[in-house]
């Protein structure tokens, strides 16, 4: 965990001087993909840069630490499951049509000495219900 | 005394007669401009060899003041050098210092996340909720939506493909419906943002790094300091590695001593 960690913090410092140019790449490309979607015009990128920035702060202080994380996109079609996946509170229905946020799990060592991924955060997902009866 | 001589004179000339007198003062007035005109030229030459003196000096000057000031940028250039040097010192002996160990707990990222999560739902609510747009979108538009995705999110064109199959919906019938779209953008976001920051073993790998450097630190954590990965790039000592004990003759190995006695019999 120790040397997980090291390297996690030698690759930040020698990464981390590149973040600002990518993370103005990213905004640029979220912001065309997005900006064709808007029912009225709206200046997307001040919304889109700051989530950009909170994402890449959450990921720095991960990779600096001891635990091992992992992020999950549930993919389309997979069964709801209750223990990795939730909904906003309405009724829905189906399988699932489209993840809308990762699940966050952490990689621990179980009882009998496996490795496990426990889950911290379960994914956000939508069901074809909200896809399939409105459209 | 030059004047109260030729005072003198012009007084005793004067007594011969009046011509002489005027011849006298004139020829003496000429010699005396003369003199005078000699010294105001010699002067003038003086004063010339000086100002030519001067003016070298200036000039001496003048390229010493633009060595001196080159110099003096030099050492401002310097200073600033070093002081940005100590900086970046500084924060590397900071990060040198600080402990290896557990930084946050565990109820922390779970909090940032789903702090990351509502502010996501929340703008996308707010920004893709109107239940009334400008105009439908169009086919161009649809086009060129498929044409960025394919580009920048070729994930997206898989779940794309594997949602048509089974209900042929299209982009057009999404952003129709306000809860749809706000699903999507969330979607489309949140890919990004897992694709691009989150599954990465660090944010800016690029390339063949990515999962190279994944598979290092899953295999450094899973395995520990055993592990094969590890042993060929960390070049650790094959003590640590090897776990049997170093077959000995006679207490020690050819060409091996022990650092300490104690070490020996704690062996044997």
């Amino acid at each position: 965990m120790v040397i997980k960690q090291g390297i996690g913090r030698g690759l930040l410092r020698y990464l981390e001087p590149s973040h600002e140019e990518l993370k103005e790449s990213l905004v640029k490309s979220l912001d065309q993909i997005l900006t064709l979607l808007l029912p009225v015009p709206y200046k997307l990128s001040p919304k889109i840069k700051k989530t950009i920035d909170r994402a890449v702060e959450i990921k720095n202080e991960m990779v600096c630490e001891q635990g091992l994380f992992k992020y999950r996109m549930v993919r389309s079609e997979e069964p709801f499951s209750r223990h990795k996946m939730e909904f906003s509170p309405d009724a829905q229905t189906g399988s699932v049509f489209v993840c809308t946020f990762p699940g966050l799990l952490k990689t621990d060592v179980s009882e009998n000495g496996n490795m496990v991924d426990v889950v911290l955060c379960k994914a956000n997902v939508e069901l074809d219900s909200v896809f399939l009866d409105s459209c | 005394m030059a004047n109260t001589a030729d005072e003198n004179r012009f007084s005793t000339d004067a007594k011969d007669g009046p011509e002489a007198t005027v011849l006298d003062s004139r020829s003496t007035q000429e010699t005396y401009l003369n003199r005078e005109f000699q010294d105001i030229h010699s002067t003038i030459a003086e004063l010339e060899s000086h100002l030519c003196f001067l003016q070298e000096k200036e000039s001496t000057y003048e390229a010493e003041k633009g060595r001196r000031m080159k110099e003096f940028e030099d050492i401002v250039e310097e200073r600033d050098r070093e002081a940005r040097n100590n900086d970046v010192l500084r924060s590397l002996v900071a990060n040198l210092k600080r402990p290896l160990a557990p930084r946050f707990d565990d109820v922390y990222y779970i909090y940032r996340m789903q702090r990351l999560n509502e502010s996501i739902k929340s703008w996308t609510n707010a920004v893709f909720k109107a239940r009334e747009f400008e105009q439908p979108m169009s086919a161009t538009e649809e086009d060129q939506l498929t044409h960025l995705l394919r580009k920048n999110l070729p994930e997206h064109i898989v779940w794309l493909e594997a949602v048509r199959q089974r209900s042929g919906i299209r982009y057009v019938s999404i952003h129709a419906k306000p809860r749809a779209r706000i699903a999507l953008a969330r979607h489309l976001v949140a890919l990004t943002i897992w694709k691009n920051i989150f599954r990465p073993a660090c944010f800016g790998l690029s390339g063949e790094l990515k999962k190279g450097i994944k598979t290092v630190m899953e295999s450094v954590y899973t395995e520990g300091i055993a592990s094969p990965i590890n042993r060929t790039l960390l070049r650790l000592p094959i003590s640590l590695i090897v776990r049997k004990p170093v077959p000995f003759c006679n207490g020690y190995k050819a060409g091996y001593r022990p650092r300490t006695p104690s070490i020996s019999r704690a062996i044997s």
